[in-house]
């Protein structure tokens, strides 16, 4: 060893350039870096010095830099560990590397232990029963002392669990264990029971075919349900056919056999909703028309669900209109409008199945003040307008589902899926209408965007640079129906058809759509095309019943510009989503009233 | 009874017409329906039971009612006198026999006479009258006119 430093001190001699500072410090080397920490174990918040012993040959450097892997933090210099908080027990892996050399290591453990201790784990699920296919969500509080870890990992009996999120779901029915683990200390778990039942069926299908038979013109554009109207409480039902789906009014309306319709008061005896002696009526205001009739209650079955009694109501049933009822008074003169469809010919179908936003077909402003021409009190052959609670009036018939304690209802809004239609128009589409929004497999809200409404059920469409903000979804329209805000070529027809457009040939148009609210801020463009009516009609001999092209103009409407009413053209190759009021969809932020698409 | 109410509309309500305009304002108020001259008002008084108030701007003057029950009712009438147009908007439709008047019928027909096929709002342009109405529940629009009868330069836009 001497020997190399001479040779050093020659090769100075020779190149003063290469020799840098010390003389003989490029001779040393490092052999061996050890390293330990006083105390090995220690809580958060706490310290533990740490020191190195370094070998080598020479006049080698003992300077080390220190480093700390997780867990707490290291002066580099002095070796001081302070451990960090940590969610359970655990170990930091300390190093010290040579400065003079740095392949040369040496490493040690210190334990870093939390401050606190668990005592408890208490978990929950929600709903605690699911359908099959359906997710609940499960939570879990961590109790303790000190500074201990609120971290659980979840476990499943069978199913899928998310371990972090406990978000669980399963196809199988049974009854099922889900358990949360605490992190810090596995000793301490909470089991939770969950039970899967086999799914209610949800999916009414639906039909766009011209109406029903004995209609002297056909129906365009009506999407039609089949459902069965029962007596509360019984077995005593019957089957409606061509019940219109309508996602712009609320409440099920079905026309009476003294009026047209099929219900039939002999088969089926709805009773009446009444105030003491007196029966309700209702007066109900459609865009071109009105209906009048009795409010009676039914048990309405529909897929497998079943719309009965409403929350907080006194009396078994869900409240309907029976149109046309024969028992009530004839029409009150202050129960006026443009045409009167307590009629079969009129109505155009057996009965309105209104499914739109609200929870009661009329709210608020029948329950106090004033009683506008709706709700009418009838007695001794006449009839006068009052008012009538939330919980008699006639209601939204998927917010009153019976849904099984502790499990997800499908009550929450109506999805229409109707497929897409040739150009110029068909006869017939088949579509479904489902029950519920995220609530099962087939329902679930996907990539649709959401738009938020206003209180008034409308949002903003944007069209030919004309801002409507009084616009809306509604599946009962039977088109688009906007104004044209000065678009070349969208004009009226004329004669018996005035209410639609008839372009000289077919246009592509586009409209932005814009949530009513700045909640979400969604916005959605719309590529739509407009035929000519006339044509449309009279194509295929007059035999078509279903058109993706048909459109019409629409009033002016103060400070609003005007409504942009997304009728049933609308629905063809879509999704579309109208979700009732207060209601949540779970599993995401989103509440009702919205549509989505 | 005729007492006067603080200037200004409520809910932003017309502004547009306010600008450069006489205000009147009357509680249960007199009332016309289409077609009407105004010199008959008074045999209608306090109908609707609501607040009215009276705009004049250059061309014509717009009465707008606010009813009780949430609708609000705007009668637009001419220099001579007659009511060449109605607009109504709100959470229920108006008595439309009173505010169309002896053109209620006529739009009753034109509307049972519609091709409609289906339902939705209604638009109807006759050589005699305009009809259009729309909305869905709970939030209704509509206006008519009678063409004949607007002045010299109004822009039935305006009739709303």
């Amino acid at each position: 060893m001497r020997l190399l430093g001479i040779l050093a001190a020659v090769c100075c001699l020779v190149s003063l350039v290469a020799c840098g500072g010390g003389s003989s410090s490029t001779t040393s080397t490092i052999t061996v870096v050890g390293a330990s920490c006083n105390p090995t174990s220690i809580a958060a918040g706490q310290t533990s010095q740490c020191t190195a012993s370094v070998s080598g040959t020479g006049s080698f450097s003992s300077a080390v830099t220190w480093t700390a892997s997780g867990n707490g933090t290291i002066t580099p210099a002095g070796g001081l560990f302070t451990a960090s908080t940590v969610p359970f027990t655990s170990q930091a892996t300390i190093t010290a590397t040579s400065t003079q050399d740095s392949t040369k290591t040496g490493s040690t453990t210190i334990t870093v232990a939390t401050a606190g201790t668990v005592n408890s784990v208490s978990a929950s699920c929600n709903p605690t029963t699911i359908q099959g296919g359906q997710l609940t969500a499960c939570t879990a509080t961590v109790n303790g002392s000190g500074n201990f870890s609120p971290n659980v990992t979840w476990t499943a009996s069978a199913g899928t669990v998310n371990p972090i999120t406990g978000v669980y779901t399963n196809t199988t029915p049974g009854t099922y264990t889900i358990t949360a683990t605490s992190q810090q200390d596995p000793t301490k778990t909470a089991p939770v029971s969950v039970t899967v039942v086999n799914g209610v069926s949800n999916s009414l299908p639906i039909v766009v075919d011209g109406g029903p038979a004995g209609l002297n013109v056909s129906y365009a554009n009506g999407a039609f349900a089949t459902i069965t109207v029962c007596v509360p409480g019984t077995s005593t039902c019957q089957t409606i056919d061509h019940v219109l789906v309508d996602t712009g009014s609320v409440g099920v309306r079905i026309l009476a056999k003294a009026a047209g319709g099929e219900l039939d008061p002999a088969l089926v005896p709805l009773p009446q909703l009444t105030s003491g002696s007196n029966v309700i009526a209702q007066c109900n205001q459609f865009v071109d028309g009105f209906t009048w009739g009795s409010v009676s209650l039914a048990t309405i079955q529909m897929a497998g669900e079943t719309a009965s009694t409403p929350l907080n109501a006194t009396v078994a049933g869900l409240p309907i209109q029976l149109i046309g009822d024969p028992t009530i008074p004839t029409v009150p003169s202050s129960c006026t409008g443009m045409k009167n469809e307590s009629n079969f010919q009129a109505l155009g179908a057996n009965g309105i199945l209104g499914v739109g936003t609200f929870q009661q077909d009329c709210g608020s402003g029948c329950t106090s003040g004033t009683p506008p021409n709706v709700y009418y009190s009838c007695a001794s052959g006449s009839c006068a307008p009052t008012l009538l609670g939330l919980a008699q009036q006639v209601t939204n018939p998927v917010s009153a589902f019976t849904v099984t304690n502790g499990s997800l209802g499908d009550n929450n809004g109506v999805l229409v899926q109707l497929p897409s239609v040739p150009s110029g128009g068909t006869t017939t589409v088949s579509g479904s209408l489902i029950f519920g929004i995220g609530t099962q497999t087939n329902n679930a809200l996907g990539s649709a965007t959401v738009f938020d409404t206003n209180s008034s059920a409308n949002f903003t469409t944007v069209f030919n640079g004309q801002t409507n903000s009084c616009s809306y979804i509604d599946s009962g329209s039977n088109a688009y129906f906007f104004q044209s805000a000065g678009f070349p070529g969208l004009v009226a027809c004329t004669g018996s058809i005035s209410s639609f457009y008839c372009p000289t040939s077919l246009l592509t148009l586009s409209a932005q759509n814009q949530s009513a609210t700045n909640t979400n801020g969604a916005t959605g463009t719309v590529s739509f095309n407009v035929g000519n009516a006339n044509t449309l009609f009279s194509n295929n001999g007059n035999a078509n019943n279903a058109f993706m092209e048909l459109a019409g103009p629409n009033a002016p409407v103060p400070n609003c510009g005007s409504s942009f009413d997304w009728g049933l053209s609308f629905f063809y190759g879509r999704n579309v989503f109208t979700a009732i009021e207060q209601q949540p969809v779970t599993g995401t932020s989103f509440v009702g009233p919205f549509w989505a698409y | 009874m005729n007492r006067p109410i603080p200037f200004g509309f409520p809910n932003g309500r017309s502004l547009r017409l306010l600008l450069p305009s006489v205000v009147l304002a009357l509680a249960f108020p007199a009332w016309a329906s289409l077609g009407d001259n105004v010199t008959s008002v008074q045999t209608d008084k306090a109908r609707m039971k609501g607040t009215l108030r009276s705009v004049a701007t250059q061309r014509y003057v717009t009465h707008e009612i606010q009813v009780p029950t949430g609708q609000v009712v705007r009668e637009f009438v001419s220099p001579d006198g007659n009511v060449f147009g109605v607009a109504w908007e709100g959470p229920f439709q108006p008595d439309l026999q009173q505010v169309l008047g002896s053109y209620f019928e006529p739009m009753k027909q034109a509307v049972a006479a519609q091709q409609r096929r289906g339902h939705g709002p209604i638009s109807i342009e006759s050589s005699g009258f305009v009809f259009q109405q729309g909305g869905h529940a709970r939030d209704f629009h509509g206006r008519a006119y009678v063409p004949a009868m607007v002045p010299q330069g109004v822009d039935v836009t305006e009739i709303q």
